[in-house]
């Protein structure tokens, strides 16, 4: 049996007629680093509140650990949390923000000192300790709070949208800060973004949510590369999306018909057996295009540029694969690539193993 | 050009302060340094008499009376207005002005209507005596004409002015801070003492001053509630100027009040160590 | 600056009054007119009257002496009609009529002898009001008011001059003295009292009939107001003596509307309005004509027009003159101290 310390299981939270979370079931593994991911409003935020204490679910359980807390108030469970813009007392200096919750704690004095500088080493904020917290900087402020939490040793730190406040550039370096912190310590981080890139670079696994539901759970290269749903492959990236039928199933390979009689090489799922309506998601980097059609079992349909744009190191171009039907594709721009202009007719072309059928 | 423009702006501001403040303030300064005459008219050397007069021991226990009585008000105010602030501002949800509305509804009946109604409620034939004390203990008990009663009433009557900036300073709080301190492990309690109270420190400080300073001035209360020994300094001045015609006297007694709460307050702020309140 | 300009600055603001022709501004005692006296007035002369209430002769004084402008015509008693004629505050009355019709206690009194400044309004006593489910034996000295018995129930009036005067009748001294040895013994016997006391009363009336007051210094129709009120409620006059006191109508020295002063006096003066002012108010009025047409329960009634037999030790109050200002510094002691 696995060991998960924060389990959802069919949890339901509901704000007046709005249901924020909808029959959620998560299982979070002890030391991984997990995200939530999802646009605003899709539950994320709520469902990392039922985990600190700060809502109650209407249906469902939240265990900590196996246990059920889901009726326990935020300072009965052992987790702590990173707030969005930090939520630092603006009363209290550095030191003594961080040693906040030590000190509700009851411990003595001398160990308070020597964790709370501890805990500041950690986040490589030493000497700060005196400094009012609105002296601080941004990036300072967030250190500070991620202090705060850490040096109460939480089974699970939640953050909340820790990095929004924070400038771009600085956004990464914290990113990394955060990854280094999480494999030194060994503690359990549950990360809430709305930022993809965020979210993969961090993460162990990532829990995709839309509408109050969970979309996706698996490691960032799988939810990339195999989007479970439209939403999840349309929201990570951008894909290309083209509906079709199942015509054959033979040894892990589909046959997809199009509406003009194409016929394209998928990977088989399960899920889709002959004759179900699925739609084809690829990523615009796994396609390219030639002057003539391939011969080497890639997938290839005739298209007409549309448009390009130029970007740097990469070229993108819209092509129609039929009557308005549009898709992209990125070239990366090598020395010897061929260039196309708008109106130029040519080939699309991909592996088989590049696409993922979408089932609805 | 700038420069002329901003004082055009502070202008209306500062003939206010002139005409509602400063005017009157200096006529009963003035006032102050003359003497009444046998006559009932304004002498016109100048003198000390009535600063010699006002630090007389008569004036001592009445003072230190009516410190004692608005000292006990504000009390009791941020006692009430706290918990009461405490519960619109962070309990109050969508009914938050409707609470609000019904902190202000006194307001609309005037003070000496209500004053008027704790005397009836308060006298021996009142209300409290003949549906509680008189059927539980066999006889009334005297309310009126006590500190009691003078505290009640005064605390009745500033207690909005007290809510009013605690709730302004509770509603400012950030609410992700109390969950920062929930999280920490803080019971409501702890996040009360810890979080809740320390950042609604200028709204207690203004509380009490706009309790306090009030309280240590008012007459109209102590008239009405009070008795023949719960004298106020209010009192004492609102007699010179209409009873006894000797404005002289009452202006010096004004300023000297106004100037020993100016002290105080300045030795509170500089105690609590809140001066960005004022500022 | 001086009293006046600066109070026509503050308070001039604020004092509103009409300036208008067909209008009087008449500054009276609280509860002090008939029920239809203004109306019928304004009815039948088209002059709008305005009132405005004093809560005693000292406010009366101060806002004349300070030259406040704008009434026409203040009731005011008449040791203080002396007091304002001396500061020359008032206007000399021009076309009164029916000053031979006045009941003779109230004509050429020593305040204004010739009348030319002043008009007997109503009048009443001072002596001892008292509950008398409470105050037993009926009390008949102002010892009364200093009887622990009655400790905390125990009312004086909010008027120097007429409480200050009691506890010297009470010492059996002169109720007019000015010397400084009475005095300090009145100042001395009111400190003592102090204790006792409920409250130096502005309103008196309510003040009986909430039974805050078993027994009190009061007024005659003050005391009749509450008697209707609450039946207990009774009045005497007390054998040290008591005073009696007329209020009397006077037309201030400024006064813009002086014709429609005049005009109310005399309508004041008919007897059916004089009697129907008694009636309301409870005080007999001084127009000899009127008693015969007042309620007739008012006759012979300390409440209301008190017997002869008690008003023989009456005394009217005098203006003090320079003694006025020993009588303030006793009130403000007594007022002060606990």
């Amino acid at each position: 049996m696995e060991d998960f310390v924060v389990e959802l299981v069919g949890v339901t939270k509901r704000f007046d007629r709005v249901t924020a979370v909808d029959n959620v079931t998560l299982q979070i593994r002890r030391g991984e680093f997990f995200s939530l991911l999802g646009p605003s409003g899709c539950g994320k935020t709520t469902s990392l509140r039922m985990v600190a204490g700060f809502e109650e679910p209407d249906a469902g359980e939240v265990r900590l650990d196996g246990q059920p807390v889901q009726s326990l108030p935020p300072y009965r469970r052992r987790v702590n949390t990173v707030f969005q813009n930090y939520a630092l007392f603006p009363h209290l200096n550095v030191f003594d923000n961080v040693a906040f919750g030590l000190r509700r704690r009851s411990t003595p004095e001398s160990e308070v000192q020597k964790r709370v500088h501890a805990a500041l080493d950690l986040v490589r904020l030493p000497d700060m300790s005196t400094r009012r917290t609105h002296e601080l900087s941004g990036g300072q402020q967030q250190r500070v709070a991620l202090a705060r939490a850490l040096v109460n040793e939480p089974q699970v730190l939640l953050l909340d949208e820790p990095m929004s406040a924070l400038d771009p550039k600085l956004r990464r370096t914290m990113r990394d800060e955060l990854k280094r912190l999480q494999k030194n310590l060994g503690i359990t981080f549950v990360l809430v973004t709305h930022d993809q890139e965020e979210a993969l670079s961090t993460s162990d696994r990532v829990a995709v949510m839309n509408g109050g539901k969970v979309e996706q759970v698996d490691a960032p290269r799988t939810i990339y590369e195999r989007p479970a749903t439209r939403f999840v492959a349309d929201f990570i990236g951008t894909a290309n999306f083209l509906p079709g039928r199942v015509s054959a199933v033979q040894n892990g390979r589909s046959t997809l018909v199009l509406a003009d009689g194409a016929q394209l090489i998928v990977p088989s799922d399960n899920r889709a057996p002959e004759g179900s309506l699925v739609e084809l998601s690829v990523r615009p980097e796994r396609l390219w295009l030639s002057r003539e059609p391939g011969t080497n079992g890639a997938n290839c349909l005739p298209a007409t540029v549309i448009e390009t744009t130029y970007m740097g190191p990469v070229t993108l171009f819209t092509v129609e694969v039929g009557p308005g039907h549009r898709l992209t594709t990125e070239q990366l721009n090598r020395e010897a690539t061929d260039t196309f202009e708008s109106g130029d007719k040519v080939f699309l072309q991909w592996q088989p193993a590049s696409g993922t059928m979408l089932v609805h | 050009m700038k420069q002329r423009a901003a004082w055009l702006l502070i202008l209306p501001m500062v003939l206010w302060l002139v005409a509602f403040y400063l005017l009157p303030l200096g006529a009963v300064t003035l006032q102050s340094f003359h003497e009444v005459t046998p006559d009932y008219d304004i002498s016109r050397e100048w003198s000390l008499a009535n600063y010699r007069r006002a630090v007389n021991p008569d004036y001592g226990p009445v003072v230190l009376r009516s410190m004692r009585y608005a000292a006990a008000t504000t009390l009791w105010c941020l006692l009430l207005g706290y918990p009461l602030a405490y519960f619109i501002a962070l309990h109050g949800g969508r009914r938050k002005g409707f609470y609000l509305m019904l902190l202000m509804l006194p307001f609309w009946t005037s003070y000496l209507v209500r004053t008027y109604s704790w005397m009836t409620l308060l006298q021996t034939e009142g209300l409290l005596n003949t549906a509680l004390f008189v059927p539980w203990l066999g006889h009334p008990v005297d309310m009126l004409a006590t500190d009691g009663a003078v505290i009640l009433g005064l605390t009745y009557g500033f207690l909005p002015f007290a809510t009013l900036p605690i709730y302004v300073s509770l509603e400012k709080i950030d609410r992700r801070l109390l969950e920062a301190s929930a999280d920490l492990g803080s019971s409501p309690f702890q996040t009360l003492r810890n979080v809740v109270l320390p950042l609604s420190r200028p709204g207690i400080l203004a509380a009490s001053l706009l309790t306090f300073v009030p309280a240590m001035g008012d007459f109209v209360t102590p008239e009405l509630l009070g008795g023949p020994e719960t004298t106020t300094i209010g009192q004492a001045i609102q007699e010179q100027y209409l009873q006894l015609f000797n404005w002289p006297f009452g202006a010096a007694l004004a300023l000297l009040l106004m100037l020993l709460m100016l002290a105080g307050i300045a030795l509170y702020v500089r105690l609590s160590g809140s001066e960005e309140v004022l500022a | 600056m001086n009293r006046r300009t600066f109070l026509i600055l503050a308070a001039g603001l604020l004092a509103g009054c009409s300036q208008s022709r067909n209008t009087l501004n008449f500054y009276n005692w609280a509860n002090y007119i008939g029920e239809t006296t203004i109306p019928d007035f304004e009815r039948e002369t088209g002059i709008r009257v305005n009132q405005d209430n004093f809560s005693s002769q000292d406010v009366l004084f101060a806002k004349l002496k300070i030259g406040l402008e704008g009434y026409d015509l203040v009731v005011a008693t008449d040791y203080m009609v002396r007091r304002l004629i001396k500061h020359d505050l008032l206007m000399p009355l021009q076309g009164v009529q029916g000053l031979e019709g006045l009941i003779p206690r109230f004509q050429h009194k020593p305040w204004d002898p010739e009348h030319r400044f002043s008009v007997p309004y109503l009048w009443g006593t001072t002596g001892i009001a008292y509950n008398a489910r409470y105050a037993v034996p009926k009390p008949d000295s102002l010892k009364v008011l200093w009887d622990p018995r009655y400790k905390k129930r125990i009312g004086m009036l909010n008027e120097k001059r007429d409480t200050i005067g009691a506890t010297l009748l009470m010492l059996g001294l002169d109720g007019n003295s000015v010397r400084p040895d009475d005095l300090a013994r009145a100042q001395a016997a009111l400190l003592e009292q102090k204790p006792l006391v409920r409250r130096y009363s502005t309103d008196m009336i309510d003040d009986l009939v909430r039974q805050e007051f078993h027994v009190a210094l009061g007024y005659s129709g003050d005391t009749g107001q509450a008697h209707s009120s609450l039946e207990d409620v009774q009045y005497t006059i007390p054998r040290e003596g008591g005073y009696v006191w007329a209020d009397n109508l006077c037309i201030p020295r400024d006064a813009p509307h002086y014709e429609a002063a005049i005009g109310f006096i005399n309508y004041v003066l008919r007897p059916q309005v004089a009697a129907s002012i008694t009636d309301t108010v409870g005080y007999p009025n001084a127009v000899a004509k009127a008693r015969a047409l007042v309620r007739p329960e008012l006759l012979d009634n300390p409440l209301g027009y008190a017997p002869e037999s008690m008003l023989e030790h009456t005394i009217f109050q005098q203006d003090l003159g320079a003694g006025e200002r020993l009588w303030d510094q006793v009130w403000e002691k007594v007022k002060l101290q606990s």
